[in-house]
């Protein structure tokens, strides 16, 4: 059971909480203004807006909604800025079919929530996640533009979505601690702490749900047993210590991407993810977790070669990210274990590259991704790495290939740069995907030349 | 501008802001069945059997057997079947199964068993020797003209599988009561439905009531298909008498089961004589998959637009459509259109670099003007506009001086700029208004004087209902407030034929426009009136014969000049649209908005079509169905459109209008691979031509 705030009235659900919002939504609760165009997170009809904000209700099990604050395209229609807006999109014909328009309109809220002067280009990204068919966009832009004239104040959708913590309060010490009990019946599958959620992940056959964005696309969804940990606010941090910025493996890309600590590299990876909806809703450590090659953030801490803190009830250990992926999208996380965090170093990684080529400006999953980092201090090359993602089952990070950088300086590697580019033509053999092996390759060794080239040539 | 053309908010608008307006997905659900359709998991084969699991009480299994009337969904032709035993694509209906609970339902249809006996498809149109169709154009003296020649060109030129992609998929709801079966959901043709429903249930005209619900989106997917979807959901109602039944697609069912556009393979020969083109021959073939569905009136516009906007006196056009094993293709905005005239503009370009001239100058040489013979010895009665509109595209792209600065670039990123001409004949192809169509509309003008627009054409999101409600409005001088319009049901409205074809402004607004004529000079305050007016066929036009194929195709023709500007990264391959520039005569645009929205959702869709939406075929099956892997364009992919509108008026349409919803869609394929061209240095032949395609050419 949970109890959850609908258009501002507080409600009780005491359903499956496997179950998709959408779904609950257009059929318990009969609010069929939210539309389903795809069910798995790639169109946006369905957007609605979670704790401020926008999210893909098919992508979300009832399970992680707890206490939260679900508006939909019925509630939001009644307040001040839904009335701008509905004059904006009428003004210049925006509406065509309008089956993407619910979900549009409640995106357009996020952006206006968002920036008081939003550009075209912070619409145009807004929306990037909500297909529209029949406009082609430009007039659904336009309108925002024309609403954001209007300066309506709506209601105050503030929630605290970027968190700040002192590394003193920071909380999982997980292996000190040994009590073995939880307050909630079973069962029960929302956790309270993260030391409940250990322990329930031992006891039972859960499944870790943290953003759900991968989860609730597999087939059967909502018959599957969940972990709800995505709310868990220990997992949420995002710090830094001497060495390390540690990111919690709950801390959604939107969290990532706004936070001041976050290095540049794994920002330009996250701004690149999915679509708005998405980033709000993804983590860190599910885009881990998932074991695939094609995961945007985990190109950044292979190549960064971060580490990665693993938890059981009673134990925990933290391994090189590289000793995660064991490939086929097998990962090592044990049965009783959870991703409690990523930590990333801090110093050596300001100067990179980052290449991510989809099908499509957004909503675009990887074809192929590179990332290098090039660490050079008075002319000797103290890191040198690169990661090639998308390629293979597992993303490709050669640090035997690298080391024959590692030490020498500038004069001396370009001496053997033909060697270096010679390593990576033998070690990268990708396999046919959406596009070709060729295909693959030459675009690999293209940036690999163009890093080189920017970086010791 | 005139004034008609100023745009008013759309009538449909605020129910759609607001989430209350009615989807088929969105009616009540209590007491409602649940329909799955069994489809077939092999290419092509015999049904031995079918073995059910233990259906709870309340579960139906239907299959052809159970169909009452003829089972034949009637499109074009009848061979399109409701269920069938003898499967000729993967996705082929079986049966359907129904039932209260719709997840139970899903995964009783999982545990059905079906045997077959295999047979052998065919899946490469090529080596399919199946004819559905042929058609042929034989104008002038070829053979005299290619004996003559200075030089001869060849190309060959491949188009792809596109896929609507409309946001809300297919949908229908069918309730059989009182010996009346009401069958409603997402459509554009609602007699299509309507007669097809008639002959599957052997029930009389009367007996079967068809209704429009909102359409999220049709673009041609929605004009033969949702016939088949009413014939199998009023089966499984016929059955279950009292219950309504309801079948609404997922997204990859949608996608393996609708129609697409049809790939298309050219063959172009081209003489050429002083430095102008003398003469042609062009071999089309479309694959139409494995039922004839649309695929007869698709090739013939195929077959009519393969000379594109361009006067050659000595033309010979082959159009052929053959079957092969996979899903039927049916009709797509441009119907046709954009596989010959992407084609056409390719070729031209392509002869136009091995003169060494710039193609807008190559292609200026050869444009058709008014007074000229079309491609079917037709007439162009009216002003070509083109040659105005291409002046304006070129100076505001700044098209020359980039054309030149773009040849032998080095570097990593190129940039280059393509061009393109298209037509779009207006209406149904040849007589088909007059001898099929007869369209019929009505002006109901209630006691309370206001008046109701009856047609059965059907607004999926092109604005229809406003800009019929702006012709009545201004027709007879009332308060758009005074005109009432709602989703067609043929209970209450006569046939003025489909929606399709880029006809219902100008063949039904003009119909529309008449009758308020006539009732504004009938007006009486108060009384209930009601006005027919019935479709007349433009005496100007040159009768066309089906045989032969030759007179008007169309009355009039609706014409665009496209310029994209590219750019190409050598590293990636990967393709960004920097500008695109349409100029479209659509004659008076009846709301300015609402056609700007055509032109740009259009034009969109065709750039997609170009280089981003590509279909990938296994065993004949679309093996990507979601929208994860059927690349779409974003808000973020396409961003600088610059739309402008050339008024040219068509005096027969209503306040000068004529066809605008399918034209944006073809012009821009060629340009965007012109551009490619440009950027590359090199002659392109196919689309979608992407990334990989890109690499493949800088490999070489």
């Amino acid at each position: 059971m949970i109890n959850f705030r609908l258009n501002n009235k507080e409600v009780t659900y005491s359903g499956n909480l496997s179950e998709c919002l959408l779904d609950v939504l257009r059929n318990e609760y009969k609010l069929t203004g939210t539309k389903c165009g795809c069910k798995e997170g790639e169109c946006g009809a369905c957007s609605v807006i979670v704790n401020g904000r926008l999210i893909n209700s098919c992508l979300v099990a009832m399970g992680s909604l707890n206490n939260c604050d679900v508006l939909t395209i019925e509630g939001y229609s009644k307040s001040a800025r839904f009335a701008a807006l509905d004059k904006a999109y009428a003004s210049v014909s925006a509406v065509q079919c309008g089956f993407c328009i619910p979900g549009m309109i409640l995106a357009s809220e996020c952006i206006l929530s968002e920036h008081q002067h939003p550009t075209d280009e912070d619409i145009r990204e807004g929306i990037s996640g909500n297909i529209c068919r029949c406009t082609g966009y430009n007039s659904i832009v336009r309108a925002i533009e024309l609403a954001a004239e209007d300066q309506v104040q709506n209601f105050r959708m503030s929630y605290p979505t970027i968190r700040e913590v002192d590394l003193e309060e920071y909380v999982p010490k997980v292996a000190e601690n040994t009590d073995n009990s939880y307050s909630a019946d079973f069962p029960n599958s929302l956790p309270k702490t993260l030391r409940e959620a250990l322990v329930m992940r031992r006891k039972y056959d859960l499944i870790p749900y943290s953003g759900g964005t991968d989860l609730m696309v597999e087939e059967n969804s909502d018959e599957k047993d969940y972990l709800f940990i995505g709310n868990l606010l220990e997992l949420k941090n995002i710090i830094e210590d001497e060495k390390f910025i540690r990111f919690g493996a709950g801390a959604t890309f939107y969290e990532v991407l706004n936070h001041k600590l976050t290095p540049a590299i794994l920002k330009e990876a996250c701004k690149q993810i999915a679509a708005p909806a998405i980033r709000n809703t993804g983590t860190v450590g599910g885009n881990i977790a998932n074991g695939s090659a094609k995961a945007d953030s985990a190109l950044i801490f292979m190549v960064t070669d971060s580490k990665i803190r693993l938890a059981s009830s009673d134990s925990e250990r933290i391994i090189p990210i590289s000793d995660f992926y064991l490939g086929g999208g097998k990962t090592a996380l044990k049965n009783d274990e959870l991703i409690i965090e990523i930590l990333m170093p801090k110093h050596g990684i300001e100067n990179y590259c980052y290449t991510k080529i989809g099908a499509r400006n957004a909503l675009a999953i990887s074809r192929v991704s590179f990332a290098g980092i090039a660490d050079i201090q008075d002319g000797i090359i103290k890191n040198y790495a690169v990661a090639f993602g998308a390629v293979i089952d597992t993303i490709i990070r050669r640090s035997d290939i690298d080391i024959m950088m590692i030490g020498k300086t500038i004069e001396e590697a370009k001496l053997i740069v033909d060697d270096y580019i010679d390593a990576y033509d033998e070690a990268i053999v990708p396999r046919r995907g959406r596009v070709g092996v060729e295909y693959r390759k030459d675009v690999c060794m293209n940036l690999l030349r163009d890093f080189i080239a920017n970086t010791i040539c | 501008m005139e004034c008609i053309s100023k745009s008013i908010p759309k009538v449909d608008h605020k129910a759609k802001t607001s989430g209350q307006a009615m989807y088929v997905s969105d009616y009540p659900t209590d007491g409602m069945l649940f329909g799955r359709i069994l489809r077939s998991t092999i290419t092509k084969g015999v049904v031995q059997s079918i073995s059910l699991p233990a259906l709870p009480d309340g579960y139906y299994f239907i299959d052809a057997s159970d169909v009452p009337g003829i089972n034949e969904v009637h499109i074009v032709q009848d061979d399109t079947p409701i269920f069938t035993f003898n499967v000729e694509y993967i996705g082929d209906p079986i049966g359907m199964l129904f039932g209260p609970d719709e997840r139970l339902v899903n995964k009783l249809l999982k545990q059905i068993d079906v045997e077959y006996e295999e047979l052998e498809p065919v899946l490469d149109i090529l080596s399919s020797d199946e004819i559905f169709f042929e058609f042929n154009i034989d104008n002038g003296d070829t053979e005299s003209a290619f004996r003559d020649a200075d030089d001869i060109y060849t190309g060959d030129f491949e188009t792809g599988l596109q896929e609507h992609m409309y946001l809300e998929t297919n949908g229908m709801i069918a309730v059989y009561k009182d010996g009346k079966m009401l069958v409603h959901g997402s459509l554009q043709c609602l007699y299509y439905v309507h007669n097809a429903v008639v002959r599957a249930l052997g029930l009389e005209a009367d007996d079967v009531i068809v209704r429009q619900d909102v359409t999220g989106g049709g673009f041609g997917g929605k004009e033969d298909y949702p016939s088949v979807l009413a014939c199998q959901t009023a089966v499984a109602a016929y059955v279950t008498n009292g219950k309504p039944v309801r079948v609404v697609f997922d997204r990859a069912e949608d996608t393996i089961a609708t129609s697409k556009r049809h790939p298309a393979y050219c063959n172009y020969k081209v003489a050429l004589k002083d430095g102008k083109i003398t003469g042609m021959i062009v071999d089309v073939l479309l694959d139409a998959g494995a039922y004839t569905t649309m695929s007869m009136v698709v090739l013939q516009r195929s077959t009519i637009a393969a000379s594109g906007v361009y006067n050659i006196p000595n033309l010979r056009v082959r159009g052929h459509a053959h079957k092969t094993n996979t899903v039927p293709n049916g009709a797509f905005r441009g119907f046709g259109g954009p596989q010959t005239f992407f084609a056409i503009e390719m070729m031209m370009t392509h002869i136009a670099m091995e003169l060494n001239m710039d193609p807008v100058d190559f292609k200026f040489l050869h444009l058709v003007k008014q007074g000229d013979p079309t491609s079917t010895r037709g007439k162009y009665h009216f002003n070509v506009p083109l040659p105005m509109m291409i002046n304006g595209i070129i100076a505001e792209s700044d098209y020359i001086n980039k054309r030149n600065v773009y040849k032998n670039q080095q570097g990593r990123y190129r940039r280059g700029i393509g061009f393109s001409n298209i037509f779009h004949g207006v209406g149904f192809t040849g007589n088909g208004e007059r001898d099929l169509i007869k369209a019929v509309v009505k002006l109901k003008k209630h006691s309370d004087d206001r008046v109701e627009i009856l047609t059965s054409n059907t607004d999926m999101g092109q604005g229809l209902y406003t800009t019929f409600s702006k012709i009545i409005s201004f027709t007879l001088d009332i308060p758009m407030e005074q005109i009432i319009i709602k989703p067609p049901e043929t209970s209450n409205v006569p046939d003025s034929g489909p929606t399709v074809a880029s006809r219902s402004i100008t063949i039904v607004g003009e119909l529309l426009r008449r009758a308020a004529v006539r009732l504004k000079d009938e007006w009486i305050d108060g009384k209930e009136q009601i006005i027919e007016q019935k479709y007349e066929h433009p005496e100007f036009m040159i009768p066309f014969d089906n045989d032969s194929f030759t007179g008007d195709a169309y009355p009039t023709y609706s014409w665009a000049t496209t310029v994209v500007e590219v750019e190409v990264d050598t590293y990636t391959g990967y393709i960004t649209i920097v500008d695109t520039w349409g100029y479209y005569d659509v004659g008076t645009p009846i709301d300015e908005n609402i056609v700007i929205g055509q032109m740009e959702g259009g034009l969109v869709q065709s750039l997609g079509y170009g280089m981003m939406e590509k279909s990938v075929l296994s065993n004949g099956a679309v093996r990507n169905k979601q929208f994860r892997d059927y690349i779409v364009p974003t808000a973020v992919d396409f961003t600088g459109l610059n739309i402008r509108l050339h008024v040219d008026k068509y005096l027969e349409g209503p306040f000068g209008a004529k066809g605008a919803g399918e034209m944006s869609h073809v012009g821009g394929a060629p340009a965007v691979l012109d551009a490619l061209q440009n950027a590359l240095g090199v002659k392109l032949n196919k689309i979608p031509f992407m990334a990989e395609d890109v690499m493949d050419i800088l490999r070489k």
